[in-house]
């Protein structure tokens, strides 16, 4: 009954898609007046059919109908509500249903926040959109049906991942699915001017917006996953180069070029094929990365189960990609600018700069993740690409980045003269070489963490120097005291300053990420009752185990005190958890957090017979909550950059 | 810790070395302290030789990849198998082996994969020079057109701007949309100019911007407006066309874009057809040499796979899926068997325990009596039929009954007889306690957890 009424809703929703893309092209030439109002129909009617496929879907999980196939594999009866309703995203056909849902959320978002702007591109960007939800749609109804019956029904379902038993199951994966689905509005945008040729600039802002938007959202459930893997998969980091990590890093990387280089694009109206060329990749990245994941081509901790949807995503991702580029390539001609720039030295050559290392980096990454692929098709060995090559290869890309950030904000838009340059330079230089000599003498002496440290500081500096001075600029200009000066460089430029709190962010992530990776301390030990171990400053007295069932599985604990040099810190318990369906147990890592360092307690192993002894491992990693720190600024800068805060409307963006 | 004790003695002679050449010079008070300072070197060297073993033994497993973890090294795992690789590399390395030797070790065991970062040879060469010269490329490329970008503009200067109404022009507001795209255009052009005037401005106060720049970009961004203000008259006056700017560009272009146009588009479209092409071929043969031929989940790119008629395959492919806990794909690989031959014992053996196994316990049960009606004395049936028994209907005795027939057949292997003796002492420990026995360690309660509780056959 239910899997029938779902089943129902996704296919009224997928006539609604077709209906929806093809209807611009069938009206071609007539009453164009009234196509933005109808081309908003078939988006509400998809929204309508997929949320009542979702809900269907929500509510069979949380009424437990063992019938469908989907729910026996998601949920038990003894599942609490909580992961329940997460089953939604739990695996492979879910997932994808709350991808579409994304999708049509944020297309009929658009229709309501755009009806009476741009209106004569907005009927063919709905189209475009809703051909992407027919693709999503076409895929539920046929290879992976959410709603498909199981027979004989079981008694009791087989659950959710064990792995997947977590708090952060509520915001990593809708966090990072929002992110995805984000960045098909400005692709739709991007299609529906080179297929139209209206290339003027008018839709512009409007794909900056979103893009930011999804771009908040991919960093967000990035940094949610990172937080989720250091906690939960117990081995003390934060990121694996797991393939799929990468494939969520991968569209984030364009992403974030082209939030710069657009603002050259609005300035001066140039670098538009190259900005289109940015969207593009940044899409079908998104869909390259669902394609990873769905496929079962890499091994990966993120894995589903694999079934025909890669061949669908495949074929997807072709059509994508070559439609995209051979629109590009059509319309080339009337994307010609003809640019100019005032001087080698200025922000623009900074920001072309800025580009080229983000692609490189989207390149060298990409190229990581298949690699393993080539090489076996090449050579017949197989090999792998992991970690260490990943650290190795793009810790000096990333560190090029840091270093421009902080060149960014140096140097004035389209002209700085050297002697200018000089002068700019010179504090926040000195600054940053002086700091990293104190840290070389505090004991930094390794390359990559002082370099990371140093180009840190000179970033900050320049942010720094960059306020201080517009500050100062606008007390003389208006005479306002340092709090309204401050509050007004804000309110006047909220991208600009929003983007430097952004900075402040990244630069927070950077050192925490440098420090953290270099100066970790681990020991690994068997204890017994009453043994204590020293790590550093911290002594560990392990107080025996403990067992306790819960509703889903059975836990074994390590009950440990710990103490610093000074004083008693607490009791920390990590654990053991035995799921049914697994035949490892699951290790429940706890830590203790500060701003200076984490101890990080990892129960590896029990002795069987009797319970007195455990192996533990301990780690001591400097610096890691500044990841977290970082992130929250991070989304306090893109809160800055998008809320509306001008009291006087006349921008230079519309 | 035999090596540890090696290190001890070995730093022990050390000490005694230095101690010794030490007595010959110093007597008394200074003997005890140089003894004191020994002891301390001693303990500080052989802490630091510990540190060193193990920062090593980091290193080395940090570049392995754990072989039943997914994607995370040797380092990081919390699996014993990592667990037992890193204790392999701390011997070794007390042996004195070599970071190469101990790699290569493992690579003779593991293959070229056991590596995360691929050896720079051959074909992987590729993986760690492309991105260099990725990046090279793309600088030396930006390089060459911002200098062209530069290069293109001529400053003609004027005077600095004084005529009021231009200026008022240009700062008036803009809050009513241009509908003619012309006007549209020129509008645009205008709002860019003035905020390029105001960033120039704000540069110059807050001191960025040196004081000849300043008034040379004013001038340039001033003569800029000037231009566009009489277009803007001019765009008045006439009936809407492409702007005055665009045709000339326009023309200039056309002939230059056509050149181009005619071969960039075949030659990109050519490029994109190789690497579609490429990339399918490749991708389909890493599948294919990557998965088993008869995998029941079919190729990961289509999924579906036309099942063989083969019973004896079918039945293979059925226990795998059984054991990667794909229950549906296993229940279709035996109702297939089933159809071709509806008394195959093995596969009514296998729908009997699946049934049992997701509740039906009497349908799991008819199953197997079906089975072993086909053939009576089916080991498999019995040993699933004395666990469905067991575990599902609590009969114990009934369960004796069935494993002790079983224990009859000679056919058995010596394990799978161990393992149903041992199942028989379960169920005899538990028709007398009917309770868990508290004896059981701790992991043996967690897995008695298990769903169903039925034991999978061997």
């Amino acid at each position: 009954m239910l899997a029938a009424l779902g089943y129902l809703s996704l296919i009224t929703a997928l006539l609604f898609a077709l209906l929806g893309t093809f209807l611009p092209l069938l009206s071609r030439g007539k009453a164009k007046a009234e196509l933005p109002v109808h081309a908003g129909w078939p988006i509400f009617g998809q929204f309508l059919f997929v949320t009542s496929a979702a809900l269907t879907l929500i509510y069979a999980l949380v009424a437990t109908d063992f019938s469908i196939k989907y729910v026996v594999f998601n949920t038990t009866s003894r599942t609490s509500l909580y992961y329940r309703v997460t089953g939604l995203w739990g695996s492979l056909e879910g997932s994808l249903l709350l991808w579409e849902w994304f999708l049509v959320l944020f297309s009929a978002l658009l229709v309501w926040t755009h009806r009476d702007r741009l209106r004569e591109l907005m009927p063919y960007v709905l189209a475009i959109l809703s051909g992407v939800s027919a693709f999503f749609l076409l895929l539920m109804a046929s290879a992976s049906n959410p709603f498909e019956r199981i027979f004989p029904i079981p008694t009791d379902g087989r659950g959710l991942n064990p792995l997947l038993e977590d708090t952060n199951m509520m915001s990593h994966p809708p966090l990072l699915y929002a992110g995805f689905v984000g960045l098909t509005i400005p692709y739709a945008f991007a299609m529906a001017a080179l297929a139209t040729g209206r290339l003027n600039d008018n839709w512009v802002a409007s794909v900056r917006r979103w893009t930011i938007t999804a771009w908040f959202f991919l960093t967000m459930g990035n940094l949610v996953g990172a937080w989720w893997s250091y906690h939960v998969l117990g081995w003390g980091g934060y990121w694996a180069w797991d393939p799929v990590e990468n494939a969520a890093i991968l569209p984030w990387l364009p992403a974030t070029a082209f939030l710069h280089s657009v603002q050259i694009q609005e300035r001066r109206g140039m670098l538009k094929v190259w900005n289109l060329s940015l969207i593009i990749m940044a899409f079908s990245l998104t869909i390259f990365a669902t394609f990873l994941t769905r496929s079962g081509v890499l091994s990966s901790v993120h894995a589903f189960s694999s079934g025909a949807v890669g061949a669908y995503l495949l074929i997807f991702l072709g059509i994508v990609l070559f439609g995209s580029l051979a629109l590009l390539a059509w319309r080339s001609p009337l994307l010609k600018t003809q640019p100019e720039l005032d001087s080698l030295i200025c922000r623009e050559s900074a920001f072309v700069m800025n580009n080229v290392v983000f692609v490189a980096a989207t390149f060298t990454i990409f190229l990581g993740t298949i690699f393993p692929i080539l090489a076996e098709a090449v050579t017949g060995v197989k090999i792998s690409v992991g970690a260490p090559y990943f650290n190795q290869i793009t810790a000096p890309l990333f560190l090029l980045i840091v270093f421009l950030m902080g060149v960014g904000p140096l140097i004035v838009w389209r002209k700085a003269s050297l002697d200018n340059l000089k002068r700019n330079f010179l504090w926040p230089a000195s600054t940053a070489l002086a700091l990293g000599l104190v840290l070389f003498v505090a004991g930094v002496r390794d390359f990559y963490p002082l370099l990371a440290l140093t180009l840190c500081i000179f970033v900050v500096a320049t942010i720094d120097l960059d306020i201080y001075r517009a500050v100062r600029a606008r007390r003389t200009l208006a005479g306002e005291n340092i709090l309204q000066a401050f509050v007004r460089v804000f309110q006047r430029n909220q991208r600009r300053y929003g983007g430097f709190v952004v900075h402040l962010g990244v630069v927070l992530i950077v050192m925490g990420i440098a420090v953290s990776m270099s100066y970790s301390v681990e020991k690994e030990a068997a204890l017994k009752r009453g043994e204590e171990l020293k790590v550093g400053r911290y002594s560990l007295l392990f107080n025996g185990l403990g067992v306790s069932e819960r509703p889903t599985h059975v836990r074994v604990e390590g009950l440990f005190q710990v103490f610093n040099d000074r004083h008693y810190v607490g009791t920390l318990s990590p654990a053991l958890k035995f799921f049914p369906q697994r035949r490892e147990p699951i290790s429940r890592a706890t830590f203790r957090s500060s701003l200076n360092e984490d101890l990080y307690l990892v129960l590896s192993g029990f002795s069987e017979l009797e319970k007195e002894f455990a192996t533990v491992r301990l780690l001591v990693r400097p610096m890691v909550s500044w990841i977290w720190i970082g992130g929250a600024i991070i989304a306090l800068g893109t809160l800055i950059v998008l809320l509306p805060m001008r009291d006087d409307s006349r921008s230079s963006e519309q | 810790m035999s090596s540890e004790q090696s290190d001890r003695r070995r730093l022990q002679t050390a000490r005694l070395r230095k101690c010794g050449t030490a007595r010959r010079k110093a007597p008394g008070a200074e003997r005890t302290l140089l003894f004191a300072l020994c002891a301390l070197l001693y303990s500080f060297a052989y802490a630091q030789a510990q540190a060193d073993i193990e920062h090593r033994v980091r290193e080395i497993a940090s570049q392995l990849r754990c072989p039943v973890c997914q994607n995370l090294s040797v380092a990081d795992s919390p699996s014993e198998l990592a667990v037992q690789m890193r204790a392999l590399i701390r011997e070794r390395l007390e042996r004195g082996e070599s970071e190469a030797a101990i790699k290569a070790y493992f690579i003779s065991k593991y293959g070229e994969w056991v590596l995360l970062s691929p050896k720079p040879k051959g074909f992987n060469l590729l993986v760690w020079v492309l991105p260099f010269a990725a990046l090279a490329a793309g600088i030396g490329w930006a390089c060459v057109r911002l200098r062209k970008w530069v290069r293109r503009r001529e400053v003609s200067l004027t005077p600095e701007l004084t005529d009021l109404r231009i200026k008022e022009w240009l700062h008036k507001d803009s809050k009513t949309r241009n509908r003619n795209q012309e006007r549209g255009l020129l509008e645009k052009e205008r709002v860019r100019l003035l905020t390029a005037l105001e960033e120039l401005d704000f540069d110059f106060r807050s001191g960025k911007l040196s004081e000849q720049d300043y008034h040379e970009m004013k001038r340039l961004y001033e003569n800029r407006a000037l231009a566009l203000h009489s277009s803007f008259a001019e765009a008045q006056h006439k009936p809407p066309s492409f702007p005055k700017r665009q045709p000339v560009a326009q023309e200039n272009r056309a002939s230059e874009g056509k050149l181009k146009k005619s071969w960039l588009v075949p030659a990109a479209g050519v490029l994109l057809i190789v690497f579609g092409v490429g990339l399918g071929l490749l991708l389909a043969r890493s599948i294919q040499s990557g998965g088993e031929q008869d995998s029941i989940t079919g190729g990961p790119l289509t999924g579906t796979q036309e099942l063989s008629d083969n019973p004896a395959s079918l039945l293979r492919l059925g226990r795998e899926a059984y054991q990667r806990q794909q229950y549906d794909q296993a229940i279709t690989a035996f109702k297939k068997v089933l159809a071709l031959n509806p008394s195959q014992p093995d596969a009514l053996s296998f729908m009997g325990l699946l049934m049992a196994q997701t509740g039906h316990l009497d349908l799991g049960l008819s199953y197997v009596e079906r089975a072993l009606a086909a053939q009576p004395q089916n080991p498999l049936a019995l040993e699933i039929k004395g666990a469905i028994l067991y575990k599902g209907k609590g009969d114990h005795e009934g369960a004796i009954r069935v494993w002790e027939e079983l224990l009859q057949d000679d056919r058995l292997s010596k394990e799978q007889a161990a393992a149903i003796s041992q199942w028989i002492v379960e169920a005899r420990v538990a028709m007398q306690k009917e309770t868990l026995p508290p004896s059981l360690s701790l992991r043996e309660r967690a897995r008695k957890n298990e769903q169903g509780g039925i034991p999978s056959p061997p």
